[in-house]
């Protein structure tokens, strides 16, 4: 029991920090038809801008520090790369985000080496928040979740309560309109971009100190988004919440589970026990890895446009 | 009152709606469609008359309520069967290959007629029929001598005509127009009107219209869409003249 | 210009025949590699260029043709009669199986969708391959050997580049005649305009649900080009590189041209063969270039000297003007300092560094860079990356007064293969 609610937990955590980096992509997709190829190369930039930083200002001020980088770094990207072909269509700007991908890949290797760094939680955070049963449950994981959370209400404050985010609503709708009444929509969609990389970059910073900072980060973490994005409706930030927890929680369960899928089917009497061999044999808890994959292909089989995806015509 | 539709009737809709979330754009639809009609949806802004052109065509599922086509349901079909069905459609914005070729654009029309819709060579008298096919839609469209330029450089009257040329050149026996003459200057209409009345001989026509004279022109009867719903229909005397169709367009204050 | 492709085509062709003459095996080698990534990327272009379906996560078809080779040369090995030139079918039939699977689902969504769908598939099939060691043979990956049929014994690299050119020219004469049949007219009407074909009664997914089987057949063909070559195969081909290398290859070179892809491999291959000895930072390189290109120059290098061509023929342009040499010297001069100041930073950030100043007494040492040897903080390094950085920007403004910095306007990125303008 005391494992089921770990699980449940840990996966809960992970999606909650999937959905800090997805959700800036599905926004970002929504509001300006850009898909930001590069996006999971700001929760890499995030993690080691973390790594850099934190070494030495300390932990908290080092994640600030890296956020604002980020931001930083994808308003700049926003402004005067990705804004100058914006106009001539949404694939020449997906090929340019994914040429920023490559290339901060690249870059990242050449400031910090083609190996994983030693980017990881502080001892003074090492500690258990609460126990569950016999089992200690670390503070660091409920950070996480608190961050995300926290983030999610700021934000959620700041669109339906304030002024700037009337705006920026009204320019979601009807830029044009929105334009013509005086405000500088450009510039508000360079403040979103910079804020969806800003959270995707603090997600970065706090997760790569627990999970792992490497220059694979951006393409490992890159797909995953994905999944969540076209399994929860593209622009759809209920849809890509629900998407990241249930892949969180899913991939999390089946690390626990040693038995294979054949032991499964076997005890549901589908299959007799000579077939639980070979591939069915393989235990779940391996196979973790390509379960948002396979739910991503299932839900396209049986509902094309997502959790929360419009209508197709 | 909508009458019973009797076998001669090629489309007929039965309380039809359409819901997008919340919002009902359409609600009880029925219509029925006789075979070599010429029919027009007219309507202010916003009433519904696109929507109902796009459900017909089968670009939007219905949300309730039957479309059939030759008693055959057709409500959910996807485009391409539906044309195979015996519908073809035009669009509002010009739908053509901008960059192919004005014949190519035609070409391939036809190959879908004669089903050559997997067809890695060009083998056979299948072909050859193909061929003088297409070059007599592009003569009898009076745009042969376009035939090798690039579609999209045509002048824009003459790329709706190439569009309403490809959806008759399909075999669609049911040709739905969306405003085919929008945009256009007086005397094009009038050849337009031509056209049409020329292309779609021994065919059922529906159509989206603003324009009276491309309505009296052309169409033998006339549906009002207002509000949702279909308010009247009859002979565009009988609309022109109705009161309730009238008020519909300028309000209380025509009267 | 048809005329020129044709006899220039031509020509290529007697002398990559005759290559193997001069007895060079380096460049033999190269070859090799350059036929396999251009058929690779001329099957990613079926897709893109001609169906405007940008897939990115093509390397699982590749992969997929090659174990299949793999296994069917280890086959082959232990007796089966099939004949070793034939192997490379079987990375076709592999990647056109699963491609026809995989693409039926990709293809259901269109646009930015299908890109994402693509990486994903990619990654599952990536993951699979590092799980499943039985078949995927872990890090180690799958030997086997080419045996020999008939007269060939293929235990040369003569041998082998003569396989894998008839290949490849059989590959570019099954794309060609495929792009002008009927089928491929279709093909380029849902790249134009995907609703109208779909009202003109075309099934539109199961076009592209096969033209995307086809893609992936060339790409799994490259592949088992590549095992037959390299006579292993391994997991790694499944990753994300190999993925962005086509694409890559696909733009730099021109996704218009029908031989915009092969320039474009031919290009990236011969590049990292003789540059990556060099330098880490290649791949950074190319990667700038590729938004460079994706910017200013999206018809790719064969797309804008078509189009120069074009110009040319038309007589509105001469092939190069006065302005235009200038600021081909001055982006040529920034290239080289960022070059410098790349490799400069580079080296010192690298760990080893820190160990080489320490087993140097203290001193900084030299890094090498085109072939001589900077000091990194030294006056002249920092002065010789601030003077090439200076004059560059000068030579391009220079030129940009005449030209009007025309060159600096994004420039539209047009998918217009098998049309006339």
């Amino acid at each position: 029991m005391e494992i089921f609610l770990v699980a449940l937990l840990n996966g809960l955590v992970y999606g909650l920090l999937l959905f800090m980096v997805s959700s800036g992509l599905t926004l970002i997709f929504g509001m300006m038809g850009v898909l930001n190829f590069a996006h999971a190369s700001f929760y890499m930039l995030g993690a080691y801008l973390g790594f850099a930083t934190t070494r030495y200002v300390g932990f908290f001020p080092g994640v600030l520090l890296a956020t604002a980088g980020v931001a930083c770094v994808g308003y700049v990207c926003e402004q005067h790369l990705l804004r100058k072909v914006r106009s001539h269509g949404h694939v020449q700007e997906l090929l340019l985000t994914f040429g920023l991908f490559f290339a901060i890949d690249e870059l990242v290797k050449l400031f910090f080496g083609p190996y994983s760094v030693a980017y990881s939680i502080p001892e003074s955070l090492r500690f258990a928040a609460f126990t569950i049963g016999g089992t200690e449950y670390p503070f660091f994981r409920v950070l996480i979740g608190i961050t995300a959370i926290t983030m999610f209400a700021l934000i959620f404050v700041l669109l339906t309560f304030t002024r700037i985010g009337m705006i920026v609503r009204a320019a979601v709708q009807y830029p044009a309109m929105v334009s013509a009444l005086g405000y500088n929509v450009k510039r508000v969609f360079s403040g979103l971009f910079a804020i969806g990389a800003a959270l995707a970059g603090l997600a970065g910073a706090i997760g790569g100190a627990f999970y792992s900072t490497s220059p694979n980060m951006a393409g490992e973490l890159g797909a995953i988004v994905f999944v969540v994005v076209v399994v929860g409706g593209l622009g759809s930030l209920g849809g890509a919440l629900a998407a990241s927890l249930i892949i969180g929680v899913l991939v999390s369960a089946a690390v626990y589970v040693d038995s294979g899928l054949g032991d499964l089917a076997f005890s549901l009497g589908l299959i007799s026990r000579k077939a639980t061999d070979g591939l069915l044999a393989i235990p779940l808890s391996a196979t973790a890895g390509i379960i948002p994959y396979v739910l991503m292909l299932v839900v396209l089989l049986v509902r094309p446009s997502g959790i929360a995806g419009e209508e197709r015509s | 009152m909508t009458a019973t539709p009797t076998p001669s009737d090629v489309l007929v809709l039965r309380s039809v709606a359409k819901h997008f979330g919340q919002i009902r754009v359409l609600e009880n639809i029925d219509l029925t469609i006789a075979r070599g009609e010429r029919h027009a949806l007219i309507g202010p802004n916003g009433a519904g008359k696109s929507t109902l052109f796009n459900l017909i065509s089968g670009r939007f599922p219905l949300s309730a309520g039957s479309i059939s086509l030759n008693t055959r349901e057709i409500g959910g079909l996807p485009p391409h069967l539906l044309n195979r069905a015996g519908l073809g459609r035009s669009f509002q914005i010009t739908h053509i290959f901008n960059r192919m070729s004005v014949r190519d654009n035609i070409l391939l029309s036809v190959m879908s007629r004669h089903g050559k819709r997997w067809s890695f060579l060009r083998r056979g008298s299948a072909w050859r029929t193909i061929d003088e096919e297409t070059d007599g839609l592009l003569e009898g469209s009076n745009l042969a001598h376009y035939a090798e330029r690039d579609a999209g450089t045509l002048p824009y009257s003459d790329q709706r005509a190439l569009e309403i040329c490809m959806t008759v050149a399909t075999g669609a026996d049911v040709v739905l127009l969306d405003e085919p003459t929008a945009g256009m200057s007086r005397e094009e209409t009038a050849l337009t009107i031509n056209f049409i009345r020329k292309l779609t001989e021994g065919r059922t026509l529906v159509m989206v219209e603003h324009d009276m004279d491309v309505v009296f022109g052309l169409a033998d009867r006339v549906s009002v869409v207002a509000n949702g719903s279909i308010l009247a229909t009859g002979t565009p005397q009988e609309i022109a003249n109705d009161a309730r169709v009238r008020k519909a367009y300028l309000g209380d204050a025509a009267q | 210009m048809r005329a020129f492709g044709i006899s220039s085509s031509v020509i290529l062709a007697i002398l990559l025949a005759a290559a193997p003459l001069t007895g060079d095996m380096s460049m033999m080698n190269v070859l090799i590699k350059v036929f396999i990534a251009a058929i690779f990327a001329l099957g990613f272009n079926l897709l893109w260029g001609q169906a405007g379906l940008l897939s990115f996560g093509h390397a699982a078809y590749f992969g997929v043709g090659t174990f299949a080779a793999i296994y069917l040369m280890d086959a082959i090995d232990r007796g089966l009669p099939f004949p070793t030139p034939l192997v490379p079918l079987a990375g076709a039939a592999a990647g056109f199986l699963f491609g026809l699977v995989a693409g039926w689902f990709a293809t259901i969504r269109s646009g930015v969708y299908f890109a994402m769908i693509t990486v994903a598939l990619a990654e599952l099939t990536a993951a699979l391959a590092v799980k499943w060691e039985s078949l995927f043979g872990g890090e180690a990956g799958v030997r086997s050997i080419r045996s020999p049929w008939g007269p060939f014994k293929f235990q040369s690299t003569t041998d082998v580049y003569y396989l894998i050119l008839i290949w490849t020219v059989l590959v570019i004469v099954f794309l060609l005649w495929l792009q002008r049949s009927p089928w491929g007219l279709i093909v380029r009407g849902i790249r134009e305009r995907e609703e109208r074909v779909r009202f003109i009664g075309f099934n539109s997914h199961a076009v592209k649900t096969l033209v995307f089987a086809i893609s992936a057949a060339i790409a799994g063909l490259a592949g088992a080009l590549l095992a037959l070559s390299n006579e292993a195969a391994n997991m790694v081909l499944f990753q994300s590189t190999g993925s962005a290398f086509v694409v890559l290859n696909t733009v730099i070179g021109g996704a218009n041209v029908f031989g915009g892809p092969i320039v474009g491999a031919a290009l990236t291959t011969v590049f990292s063969y003789y540059v990556a000895d060099a330098t880490h930072y290649w791949m950074l390189y190319l990667g700038l270039l590729f938004i460079a290109l994706v910017l200013y120059a999206p018809s790719g290098l064969v797309g804008l000297v078509e189009e120069r061509a074009e110009a040319v023929r038309r007589g509105e342009k001469k092939w190069m003007s006065a302005a235009e040499a200038m600021l081909i010297a001055g982006l040529a001069t920034l290239l080289a300092g960022a070059v410098l100041a790349i490799e400069l930073t580079g080296a010192v950030l690298a760990p080893e560094y820190k160990a080489q100043i320490l087993s140097n007494a203290g001193q900084w040492p030299a890094v090498k860079v085109f072939g001589l040897a900077w000091p990194p903080l030294s006056p002249i390094s920092i002065f010789t990356v601030v003077a090439l950085f200076g004059i560059g920007i000068g030579l391009v403004r220079a030129s940009s007064r005449d030209s009007g910095w025309a060159i600096f306007r994004p420039k539209r990125l047009v998918l217009k293969a098998g049309t006339k303008s």
